[in-house]
């Protein structure tokens, strides 16, 4: 156990430990329990930033302690890990402001808090594994604190999407674990490397780790909400609106399309994959969920139904990326799953921002939403130009690598998909944003709470502001010294390092 | 501060300003005084053209993916046209909108559709261009929206969808291109192989924005639908883009291109026939010189497709589109700002300035001697003698006809708007005068400050010359008088068969249907609309798609269904057992 250790073990245990003393605190401690969720967010983000520079010059950070026999429980931080733990301690922070200021005045909020914090530990967790039963333990741990937060409201219809999300993800999960104990009777311990952990097995055992390919994919894709594993996901939705934003962005779908990127680049290795043959069927999967999500989001009335589509289709575009070979997509790929995550994120905390303050849940209830709430909308505004790819926001510049690394390596179907996608998205995002500036408002709003001396309470305003900034930050200043494309292009070049 | 520092900070205030004036809107005690400047946001680009170095470049390499923004001879020459019209129309705007309900709104996608059009002139890098390109389309779709009624609405989901559609087509022609050439800057695109699948989308893709034959149906809804000061702008600068789009990326000059310059010469001919037939029987001004931005586009495509067929000539041809270009853009902005005037004149001096400052223009247009189009018509006609195969006959025949055509349009637009009664006229309107003049003034010399343009002109003016320039002007105008005449026998309305949007129309009832589906409210039948399904058809029509989407629903539900599920694991099984076996 070396000196800076303590730093990973540190990021995991800010939210754990939050988590846990929050389950006892009284119900009425409101004050006490906002600042014990910020302070834990707080912690971990300053944790994150430290871990962000030392990996950036190199330093190693590693953690194990003897778990299963011969098999011990590890913490890394690879520059792949790093990008999704910064990801979610970033957006973990944003979404804590927003939950407090949405869930005001709520019963049950030590319960939400409690498993909320829980959920960012797996969260943080399966970024963090350093090899593949703690990842598979912590992806576990993430399906279990998720779903009291989905069926939080208790209604009957959150009953029923918790009880569909467990059924999917318990079932993906024990593919999943199929997966791993095949895998670990083949080679050993799976520690994650990059290039692959594999290479020696592809002359002898190649068709089993084709089946394994198939089942890893299988059970990770039920998270990753790749068609058809994804019917849990719009149903999901019930979930309160900082649960879906969260759920959306960095926490179980995103977990999902991070451990296919962990099992093609640091099991498998995408080079080797290439060589194995599974990773064309994984883009054609990858490509006709982009095409059907967009599709299923354009005939959806409810808000965050067609978000959530919306989501089935934008995380594939990072299955996408890790599908093709060579750098430039393996870019594409990876900077979306930040991108992706902030515009989503924003879109969710726009969305609950129109339930919460005005009642409207349904796009045909949107018209003249812009005069009411100008900041809001103009976030939301600002993540669905990114979402169709409008240069220069965020979704721009993944479209553009995965775009260029689909033609490098010769997959010119790609643009087809993307293009298509692209004109999905602008026919599904465009018209809610001409209701929202061009039509007048309705006389009377279906349940309008005035809040504050903003349009709604600062809580709930000032999170999407910063992520649709971050938004707009993270595509005009892609290229500048300080991104995620920067990021995530030293992530390629390790993978395909000589 | 020193020369360079100069140029860099007009090169950066060119698109900068407009974006800085659209970002002070947003303070709402600061409005007013921005609307009343509007057109100062258009000086830096002005002073840009006059005081410009070729050559001259600024590198942001933190912005974008490094952007570069340069100004070269090609861009010095659409600036110029391009600067003149937005601060023209935006000095017209002032007094145009002094009723509006929204001028902020308006103003808004004024101030960053004109730092779009700005920007996509002086970059340099592809990924700039796209920026700058993007932000024009989508801002001018705020203008086209801008009044709100069925109409607008109706041109401005038109003009989304192909907006988008173009969108798409280039930025996979762009990355296509800079995979290809191995850069993203556009001076050294060119070195490399040319990829055909670029070539391709870019051709359609600049083609929807400028009009070119079956991607031009958006523009006579867009160009009547939006206010006055926005259709000068989109018909006279904004449609060039996608012109300056073709000359920046396609390999013009470097190789032949038969196919392509096949294509844009029939489309291009195409246009202008089509928008003659279907100008003249518009009944709304606009409408029709919509129709012949149209004909004139395609004669500049035309003259792209000589230049794709000749690359040793390309230079030639260049400058004969740039004149041409610059012609139409400030004639067909004057006309359009005319409008105003034309409706609000007065006093007798008023309606003789109104009359001279339409005819002006519409002469120019329709090619008369001595104007500019007279010009720019020379300059493309002494391209097509070197034509191989029979394009030399063909062109000799049909750019005359085209003329003709536009001088019919020319006299439709002028009998629509012609002043003579004097109306009760209304305050604000004094000032769409002294911008209108000045553009029309433009329209007088414009063209002739091109480099070369004075020293092109014939030294001996021959009788004959003089003729073959004057002709189709006397035919097209004996043929307007000639149907004045027929029309006292027919009453009918011609536009019931030709109506504006042409071929569009055939396409936007399924589109409607999808809008339907998805507003769930039934979409209004248009005040022009000819024919087409009743509200009942439409609501069927709603129904199916409904029963589509509910069915794609009732496909997923039943996935969820056990017996699925213990089906797929069996096949899963048997996938498996199979891939083993292998």
């Amino acid at each position: 156990m070396n000196l800076q250790s303590p730093i990973l073990l540190g990021i995991l245990l800010s939210s754990f430990v939050t988590g846990l003393v929050i389950f006892f605190l009284k119900e009425e401690s409101h004050r006490l329990r906002t600042w014990l969720n910020l302070l834990g967010a707080g912690v971990k983000l300053v944790l994150v930033a430290v871990l962000l520079s030392g990996v950036y010059r190199g330093e190693p950070y590693n953690f194990a302690i003897e778990f299963l026999p011969g098999i011990p429980f590890a913490l890394g931080a690879d520059s792949n890990a790093v990008l999704f733990v910064t990801l979610s301690s970033v957006l973990w922070f944003c979404t804590t402001i927003y939950a407090v200021g949405y869930l005001e005045h709520t019963p049950h909020r030590s319960r939400f808090f409690g498993f909320f914090s829980l959920c960012v530990t797996a969260t943080t967790g399966i970024a963090l594994s350093a090899n593949l039963v703690t990842f598979l333990t912590f992806y576990e741990l993430l399906t279990l604190t998720t779903y009291p937060l989905i069926v939080h409201r208790g209604t009957r219809e959150a009953l029923r999407g918790g009880k569909i999300y467990l059924t999917y993800t318990l079932i993906g999960g024990a593919v999943l674990l199929l997966a791993v104990v095949w895998l670990h009777g083949l080679a050993g311990p799976v520690v994650f490397k990059e290039r692959g952990v594999i290479q020696a097995l592809v002359g002898t055992h190649r068709g089993e780790l084709q089946v394994m390919f198939l089942l890893f994919i299988l059970g990770l894709g039920v998270k990753a909400a790749l068609v058809p594993l994804h019917g849990w996901l719009p149903k999901a939705m019930v979930a309160p609106a900082p649960v879906s934003a969260l759920l959306h962005a960095v926490a179980v779908v995103k977990a999902g399309a991070f451990g296919i990127v962990r099992i093609v680049y640091d099991v498998y290795g995408v080079e080797t994959a290439a060589t194995l043959g599974v990773l064309q069927p994984l883009a054609v999967a990858a490509g006709i969920t982009i095409v059907y999500g967009s599709v299923r989001a354009l005939f959806q009335d409810e808000l965050k139904k067609r978000l959530a589509y919306s989501t089935v289709s934008q995380v594939s575009y990072i299955v996408l990326g890790a599908a093709i070979l060579g750098p430039v997509a393996t870019i594409g790929g990876m900077v979306h799953l930040v991108h992706q995550g902030i515009m989503k994120i924003t879109l969710f905390f726009c969305a609950g921002n129109y339930a919460e303050t005005l009642g409207t849940h349904r796009v045909s209830e949107m018209n003249g939403v812009g005069r009411r709430m100008p900041l809001t909308t103009m976030a939301f505004t600002v993540a669905a130009l990114g979402m169709i790819g409008v240069p220069p926001l965020a979704g721009y510049v993944s479209k553009w690598y995965l775009q260029k690394g689909a033609i490098q390596a010769g997959e010119e179907w790609v643009a087809l998909v993307l293009g298509a996608s692209s004109l999905l998205n602008a026919a599904y995002f465009l018209p809610i944003l001409y209701r929202a500036w061009f039509n007048a408002p309705p006389e009377q709003w279906p349940a309008e709470h005035r809040v504050g001396t903003w349009e709604t309470h600062w809580m709930l305003l000032l999170p999407p502001l910063v992520t649709a900034g971050l938004v707009i930050y993270a595509g005009v200043f892609a290229e500048s010294s300080f991104s995620p494309l920067v990021w995530v292009k030293l992530i390629a070049a390790r993978e395909y390092a000589p | 501060m020193n020369a360079s520092a100069i140029q860099s900070l007009l090169l950066l205030a060119a698109p900068g300003l407009p974006i800085l004036a659209a970002l002070a809107l947003t303070i709402t005690s600061w409005r007013g005084a921005v609307m009343r400047a509007t057109p100062v946001a258009a000086v830096p680009a002005l002073l840009l053209v006059v005081a410009g170095q070729s050559g001259a470049s600024l590198h942001l390499p933190s912005l974008g993916q490094h952007a570069v923004l340069g100004l070269d001879a090609v861009g010095r020459i659409f600036l110029g046209f391009t600067s003149v019209l937005w601060l023209t129309s935006g000095w017209y705007a002032r007094a145009y909108l002094a009723h509006d309900p929204n001028p902020v709104r308006f103003h808004l996608f004024f101030f960053l559709a004109m730092a779009g059009n700005f920007g996509l002139i002086l970059a340099s890098d592809v990924p700039t261009f796209y920026a700058c390109f993007t932000l024009m389309g989508l801002a001018s779709a705020g203008l086209v929206l801008h009044r709100g009624d069925a109409e607008a609405v109706r041109a401005g989901r038109v003009y989304l969808a192909l907006a988008m559609l173009g969108e798409v087509l280039i930025f996979t022609g762009f990355v296509f291109l800079t995979v290809s050439g191995g850069t993203t800057q556009i001076a050294e695109l060119h070195r490399g192989v040319f990829s055909q699948p670029a070539l391709l989308l870019l051709l359609a893709g600049f083609g929807i924005k400028a009009g070119a034959l079956s991607l031009h149906f958006w523009l006579p809804l867009a160009h009547p639908a939006a206010p006055v000061p926005a259709s000068a702008v989109l018909s006279g600068a904004m449609l060039k883009a996608g012109l300056l789009g073709w000359i920046r990326f396609l390999p013009l000059g470097e190789a032949a291109m038969p196919l392509s310059g096949f294509t844009l010469i029939s489309a291009g001919l195409g246009a202008a026939v089509l928008g003659t037939f279907v100008g003249v029987v518009q009944k709304n001004p606009k409408t029709v010189l919509a129709y012949s931005s149209i004909s004139q586009m395609g004669i500049i495509t035309t003259g792209i497709g000589i230049g794709a067929l000749r690359p040793e000539s390309w230079l030639d041809i260049q400058w004969a589109v740039l004149i041409y270009a610059t012609h139409h853009a400030l004639a067909k902005g004057a006309l359009f700002l005319g409008i105003g005037p034309a409706h609000a004149a007065q006093t007798r001096l008023q309606v003789i300035t109104a009359r001279v400052g339409l005819l002006l223009p519409a002469l120019a247009l329709a090619g008369a001697p001595f104007t500019s189009g007279g010009l720019a018509k020379v300059a493309i006609k002494s391209n097509i003698a070197f034509l191989p195969g029979g394009w030399a006959d063909v062109l000799g025949i049909l750019l005359p006809l085209a003329a003709v055509g536009t001088a019919l349009k020319m006299a439709r637009f002028l009998w629509l708007t012609w002043p003579g009664h004097p109306h009760p006229a209304e305050e604000h309107a004094k000032g769409l005068w002294p911008p209108w003049l000045c553009l029309v003034g433009a329209v007088l010399v414009g063209a002739w400050l091109l480099p070369g343009a004075l020293g092109s002109l014939p030294v001996k003016l021959t009788p004959a010359k003089l003729w073959l320039a004057t002709w189709p002007l006397l035919v097209g105008g004996g043929l307007a008088m000639l149907g004045a005449w027929l029309r006292r026998w027919f009453s009918g309305d011609l536009t019931r068969w030709l109506p504006a949007g042409d071929l569009g129309v055939l396409l936007e009832r399924p589109l409607a249907r999808v809008q339907l589906r998805m507003s769930g409210r039934p979409v209004p039948d248009h005040a022009d609309g000819h024919g087409g399904g009743s509200a009942e058809k439409d609501l069927r029509g709603a129904a199916r798609l409904a029963a589509v989407g509910g069915r794609l629903a009732r496909i997923e539900d039943s996935l969820r269904a056990w017996p699925v599920a213990g089906a797929a694991l069996l096949l899963l099984i048997g996938v498996i057992l199979w891939l083993l076996a292998q």
